[in-house]
């Protein structure tokens, strides 16, 4: 009797490990089946909605609380570089890109717990109001843990994985339409990154 | 034979792993938005607006928030009658947007939606609509999924030159219980 609950008991708790670590692993390291990829960049029409599925219900909570549906704000996160490599805090990024048909629209960095990076400058987020754009109508932002002149996005000391978040608010019909293909700024790692 | 008793507990393990991942997954949010509205309503009540200074490192309460909003947030309570809220809006972006209690964003009103000066919403149960249109023409019904839910306000800071008109109108969101009837 004793050995059958104590099995009983053993498969519980595997069976409990198994499900918490598979539910951690796809909501935070996979992308899900309603994601769109575009470059280093994703998002999903699903956040948000009251359509959304569990996975993603269960994301937003995790990872953007309070998640806008897609009419009112789309939300693009990166935590690769365009070569596929993890964003780190300690690396040098330089995002280069050019500014959206969208009521505003902000690019925003997060360490790898979802909140803003403490930093000397206390800048956390570049906007369509404070980031300027050259003589190309593009604008460059390099985002560092070391003070750079010009634009810069301050990722903090230590090294841990860097998340930009990049909202689009009321964002255009057609860029609605592309989230699949619309130019997004490109993350560019500036030297090397040990 | 060992084998078999094995491989019975095997899948026994597999299936309850699955069905355990399928809990977790759904009470994720709904988990979450309880412990942040229970915290809320705690700390300031319900039916009423928090506000807070833009955010910064130091804000922790909501995962990624965004350091150009200024935010309002009420925890509504629609159960004894219901809810208006109001926003005098500045020129730059704003929007009032109303969540579930699983994380679903289940209306949102912004500039777009303003016929007048005042964003003027009255939230409430389907039986409460009639009442509310008789006594508040001018505010716009929505009903709600469940009784309880979250308004949050966002207010836009492009850069230090809009920010007296964003905290104005920060200042001016009011989320207040009606009684029925009264």
């Amino acid at each position: 009797m004793m050995t059958w609950v104590a099995k009983a008991i053993g498969v519980l708790v595997v069976a409990a490990a198994i499900a918490i670590g598979s539910a951690w692993a796809v909501l935070l390291h996979y992308p899900l089946q309603t994601d769109i990829a575009n470059g280093s960049w994703r998002t999903s029409l699903a956040v948000g909605s009251t359509s959304a599925d569990p996975y993603t219900r269960a994301r937003v909570a995790l990872t953007g609380l309070f998640a806008l549906n897609p009419s009112e704000a789309i939300y693009f996160s990166a935590n690769v570089d365009n070569a596929g490599r993890p964003l780190r805090t300690h690396c040098t990024y330089v995002i280069d890109g050019k500014p959206f048909v969208a009521q505003w629209w902000s690019i925003t960095a997060y360490a790898d717990d979802n909140f803003l990076i403490p930093n000397p400058a206390n800048r956390f987020s570049f906007n369509m109001g404070n980031v300027p754009t050259g003589t190309d109508g593009r604008y460059r932002i390099v985002a560092s843990s070391a003070e750079q002149t010009g634009n810069w996005l301050p990722t903090g000391t230590g090294g841990r994985g860097l998340i930009l978040t990049l909202r689009l608010y009321n964002a255009s019909p057609e860029i609605l339409r592309q989230l699949s293909s619309i130019e997004l700024p490109s993350i560019k790692l500036a030297g090397s990154c040990p | 034979m060992k084998s078999r008793v094995w491989l019975r507990w095997f899948v026994v393990t597999i299936g309850l792993a699955a069905v355990i991942h399928v809990a977790v997954v759904w009470l994720v949010p709904v988990v979450i938005m309880r412990v942040f509205m229970s915290r809320v309503a705690a700390q300031y009540g319900v039916n009423r607006v928090i506000t807070q200074p833009l955010p910064t490192d130091l804000s922790r309460t909501v995962v990624k928030p965004s350091p150009d909003l200024l935010y309002g947030v009420c925890v509504f309570d629609v159960s004894a009658g219901p809810v208006r809220l109001s926003i005098m809006p500045p020129t730059t972006y704003w929007s009032l947007s109303l969540f579930d209690t699983n994380t679903d964003n289940f209306f949102t009103f912004n500039a777009n939606d303003l016929k007048v000066s005042t964003a003027d919403l009255m939230l409430g149960s389907a039986g409460d609509s009639g009442d509310a249109a008789a006594r508040f023409p001018s505010a716009r019904f929505v009903v709600t999924p469940h009784n309880k839910g979250v308004m949050l306000a966002r207010l836009l800071v492009l850069d230090k030159t809009n920010m007296d008109e964003a905290l104005a109108a920060q200042k001016s969101i009011q989320c207040n219980a009606i009684k029925r009837g009264s």
